[in-house]
């Protein structure tokens, strides 16, 4: 697709939500539910999504994304609720009269229709005159890269090519709304890195909303301005992929973004912004925190496999805790330790370590005696 | 181990297939016989063809049978399509269990059973017996036949394509007719084929549905060949089967040609 | 609105045909099951009448007797005859079983780009009359027939044999003409089973015979069972065959019910004699259905 078109600029329109001269949200699920007989797919769920935003939707299959967007589309009916789309209630109103497209998790593409056919599928259902769908879906294939193919049958396409005729017959009618379902899912890792890339400008360049609905939370966090994290039917997180990877709410989005150790224990004070958790073994662990948990309640002190320090030495390691290396796993750019803590219960923590040098000779081995550290302001508190 | 075909496999296929073909070979053979006696070779010769040809009752039969089995395969394809989509398009509706119930039971009905039915249905409602009746005995079967084969072509297509055609804009009558119909066109044509020869068949639920002046080919025959197997038959089945064949095999050969085009421009398009 | 009606019509069409000419002709074959024979045309005397209203049915339904079906228990060419029909029909099905297995196996096994050209050879003869297919028989098993002359040919035997008119032409009848249901199923089940599964079972130790029992013929029950209901139901009333092939004496119920209703012009008898028919086959014709349907869901 073409050069990017410069850098991402600032773009957080939902900060000022709830303050005067807020914009008003491009579409709003009001109290959604969504039941299929007796299962709650969607469970009373409210969600503001801004114009021109990229929006992800993040879960595990049977979390209710999927539902979410095709209700969106029209293709499943709300139960209870309402969707808005620029203030009008859209609910009742069939697919086919939503200014919404959507790019099939299958590409759905019509097998004996050619390319262009395709790509002019749209346009021919509003009734545009042929020479102008002609221009139009010249237009599309160019800006898919894909010129030379407008005769060929879908059959006749590789995985790549027919990802971009699905994107470019689902962007040809110029919707207001583009909703992606699981749309790189079929595509190998590389090509799939690159057309994620290839989407983020194209959304840039055509200023038109995109929602995009996926199980992989690296493709989430490379295309999205925001990412909502989902679990059965309820929206756990809505934020920027930073806010969702470093601030974490619960141990589910902490858990379902990434790596991360938990460790609970129970508060027993928190003093000018850190908490003190008592663990079971009556080793004790500090963390920086603006929650304030009663005290005698379970927590969890969490952080990320990087955030942890691993030495031979107990001295200058904040939080500090004593283990063994249990397994060892070489990754190229780092190496992440496997280490089983002292005490009661088999806790793990994992730790990963930058190979910064190019010979690590004070490399640590198998069942060697380790000391574990965490600074507190790098570690999160987590209530849930 | 060794795959492909051991000399047990051979030895099946070969035996099979002749057990398969080689009664209707010697029919045909027997066709062109020039003695009346079938089973005695006495020669080559076509002077049976000639005859039946001009046997007015056989090819009045003849004639009633092609009618009725176009009109019947027409509006059992119609209905067939319809049964086949209800049955994969809409898993809940009322009386669902007895809809599918009454697509399947007809496949294994025995005939006698189907024909008496759908007689004492006619008499009830004073229905004369005749072509009338035959046809829509033989819709009736021949239906379900179509469902079964459309419903599967249907079943292997993926529910997201009329979906992307309605979220395109097109209405769902649109999406039907401009997406689903035209990717289960052939196995339309093929239940159109099935029930065709499937009414061209029928002895049994022609016999007990039929009147005067509605005698259908196969009982012509029937009432023939219980009287003896006689040369002008044999012409006449060899004919049936000729055009069957003939039938199935051009349907199979543009399917195979289609495929052929499809692949060579797969082929040219890759260069 | 539009897309409502759509749909309706796409229900209702076929169900209202079906209901009017498959499930209320059951009906009647049951209501005249239960009454008298009457020498008029039609001849019998209804035993139910819809427009008798509420209080006119109950009168009806008190008027219901069961006479024709204590008169099948009474003639013992009935029973005789439910009896043969099924003995018939599993033996033909079993025959069929015994010749159409190999073939499938054989075709499954078959390299790939012969198995469309074997799977054709198999349908066409399904596309051909049934008629013609079960006369082409006669020609070959009279007596004088070219099976006979063939034998007496080669010397196997001295005096014609007697094939024609006795079970065994029906037997081979019924085994010719259901022989493609028979290995459709068996090919698309033994087609999926892949080869891998013999290597692994030769791997493990297991003989190619021991490997068969153990694994390809268990694998391939569903298919087996499919094909077997599939021969089995129609041959149980099987009307042609008999008739054409079958001797005077070759009992099937299928011909006794025929020649009941064309011959003895006795109605309401042979409307019994299908409904007991019915009831036989009632629990074959479920199985079908149940592997039907699951073979469908294991399909899609």
């Amino acid at each position: 697709m073409a050069a990017p078109s410069g850098p991402r600029r600032t773009f957080q329109p939902w900060l000022a939500e709830g303050l005067e001269g807020a914009p008003t949200p491009f579409i709003e699920f009001r109290n959604v539910t969504k039941l299929y007989g007796a299962v709650t797919a969607v469970d009373d769920l409210s969600l503001s999504i801004y114009e021109r935003e990229f929006f992800a939707l993040l879960g595990p299959s049977g979390c209710g994304k999927t539902t979410l967007m095709r209700m969106l589309a029209g293709f499943e009916e709300v139960s209870e609720g309402s969707i808005h789309l620029e203030g009008q209630d859209i609910v009742g109103v069939p697919p086919y009269r939503r200014p919404v497209n959507m790019m099939f998790q299958s590409y759905a593409l019509f097998p004996h229709m050619s390319v262009a056919k395709n790509i002019g599928f749209g346009l021919k259902q509003d009734g545009m005159a042929k020479g102008d769908i002609d221009a139009k879906v010249a237009e599309m294939l160019s800006l898919v890269k894909l010129e030379d193919y407008g005769n060929r049958k879908p059959d006749q396409l590789s995985g790549g090519q027919r990802q971009r005729v699905a994107l470019a017959r689902s962007l040809a009618k110029q919707p207001k709304l583009l909703l992606l379902d699981e749309p790189l899912g079929a595509l190998d890792r590389k090509l799939r890195e690159e057309t994620q890339f290839e989407l983020i400008d194209l959304q840039e360049r055509l200023g038109i909303t995109f929602m995009i609905v996926t199980h992989d939370q690296e493709e989430a966090m490379t295309v999205a301005d925001r990412i909502a994290v989902m679990d059965s039917g309820k929206i756990v997180q809505v934020d920027p992929p930073s806010v969702i990877y470093e601030e974490p709410n619960s141990r589910y989005v902490a858990d379902f973004l990434g790596d991360i150790n938990l460790l609970e224990g129970k508060v027993t004070g928190i003093t000018k912004g850190i908490a003190t958790l008592e663990r079971a073994d009556g080793s004790v662990v500090k963390v920086v925190t603006d929650k304030t948990p009663s005290t005698g309640s379970t927590a969890w002190f969490a952080a990320r496999p990087e955030k942890l320090t691993i030495s031979r030495k107990k001295t200058g390691l904040k939080n500090p805790l004593a283990g063994e290396v249990w397994d060892i796993a070489y990754l190229g750019g780092r190496t992440l330790y496997k280490v089983k803590l002292d005490g009661t219960g088999d806790q793990f923590v994992r730790v990963a370590v930058l190979n910064s040098h190019g010979d690590e000779d004070e490399t640590l081995t198998w069942e060697e005696r380790v000391w574990i550290g965490c600074d507190p302001s790098a570690a999160r508190l987590l209530t849930r | 181990m060794k795959r492909g075909l051991t000399p047990f496999n051979i030895t099946a296929l070969v035996f099979g297939f002749s057990f398969l073909y080689v009664p209707i070979l010697l029919l045909i053979i027997y066709s062109f016989n020039e003695s009346r006696l079938v089973t005695v070779w006495a020669g080559f010769s076509t002077k049976w063809y000639a005859e039946a040809l001009s046997n007015e009752a056989l090819m009045g039969a003849a004639w009633v049978t092609a009618r009725v089995a176009f009109i019947s395969a027409c509006v059992a394809t119609v209905l067939g399509t319809c049964a086949a989509l209800a049955l994969v398009r809409f898993t809940r509706f009322r009386g669902r269990f007895l809809f599918s119930g009454m697509i399947y039971a007809p496949l294994v009905m025995p005939e006698v059973i189907t024909g008496l039915s759908l007689l004492l249905l006619f008499v009830a409602v004073g229905m004369d017996r005749g072509i009338t009746t035959v046809i829509l005995a033989h819709i009736t079967f021949s239906m379900c036949f179509v469902a079964v084969v459309v419903q599967s072509r249907l079943l292997s297509i993926d529910p997201s394509m009329e979906e992307a055609a309605q979220d395109l804009g097109a209405t769902p009558a649109r999406a039907f007719f401009s997406v689903t119909l035209p990717i289960i066109a052939p196995a339309v044509a093929a239940g159109w084929m099935l029930a065709f020869t499937l009414s061209l068949d029928d002895l049994v639920i022609a016999q007990f549905n039929s009147g005067p002046g509605a005698t259908t080919l196969p009982m012509k025959i029937f009432s023939q060949v219980r009287l003896g197997v006689t040369p002008e038959i044999n012409a006449v089945c060899t004919l049936l089967v000729g055009v069957v064949t003939a039938g199935v095999i051009i349907a199979s050969l543009t399917m195979k040609r289609q495929e052929v085009k499809r692949q060579r421009d797969l082929a040219t398009s890759a260069a | 609105m539009l897309k409502r009606l759509g749909k309706s019509a796409v229900i209702w069409l076929p169900y209202a045909w079906l209901a009017v000419f498959f499930l209320a002709p059951f009906l009647l074959v049951a209501k005249l099951s239960l009454s008298a024979p009457a020498i008029a045309m039609p001849p019998y005397i209804p035993a139910f009448d819809f427009a008798d209203g509420i209080a006119g049915w109950w009168n009806d339904i008190q008027k219901f007797s069961i006479e024709n079906f204590v008169f099948l228990t009474t003639d013992s060419l009935y029973w005789k005859s439910y009896l043969s029909s099924l003995q018939i029909a599993l033996i033909s099905t079993f025959l069929t079983l015994l010749i159409g297995y190999p073939l499938a196996y054989a075709m499954a096994r078959a390299p790939r780009n012969w198995r469309p050209l074997l799977l054709m050879l198999v349908i066409l003869p399904f596309w051909t009359s049934f008629l013609i297919r079960v006369y082409a028989w006669i020609g070959i098993l009279k007596k004088e027939g070219l099976l006979n002359q063939f034998l007496l040919w080669l010397g196997i035997i001295s005096e014609p044999l007697t094939i024609m008119n006795t079970d065994w032409a029906v037997y081979i009848g019924i085994v010719y003409s259901y022989l493609p249901f028979m290995i459709l199923p068996l090919y698309a089940n033994l087609e999926k089973q892949s080869p891998d599964l013999l290597e692994a079972a030769a791997d493990l130790g297991a003989t190619r015979v021991r490997a068969f029992w153990q694994v390809t013929w268990p694998l391939s029950m569903s298919g087996v069972v499919a094909g077997c209901l599939l021969v089995f139901i129609p041959a149980v009333g099987e009307f042609v065959i008999p008739s054409l092939l079958g001797g005077s004496d070759t009992l099937m119920i299928g011909r006794v019910l025929y020649d009941e209703f064309f011959s003895n012009r006795d109605w309401p008898v042979s409307s019994a004699v299908a409904i007991i028919l019915l009831l036989i086959l009632l629990i074959p014709i479920m199985l079908f259905q149940r592997s039907e349907a699951r073979a469908r869901e294991a399909g899609t």
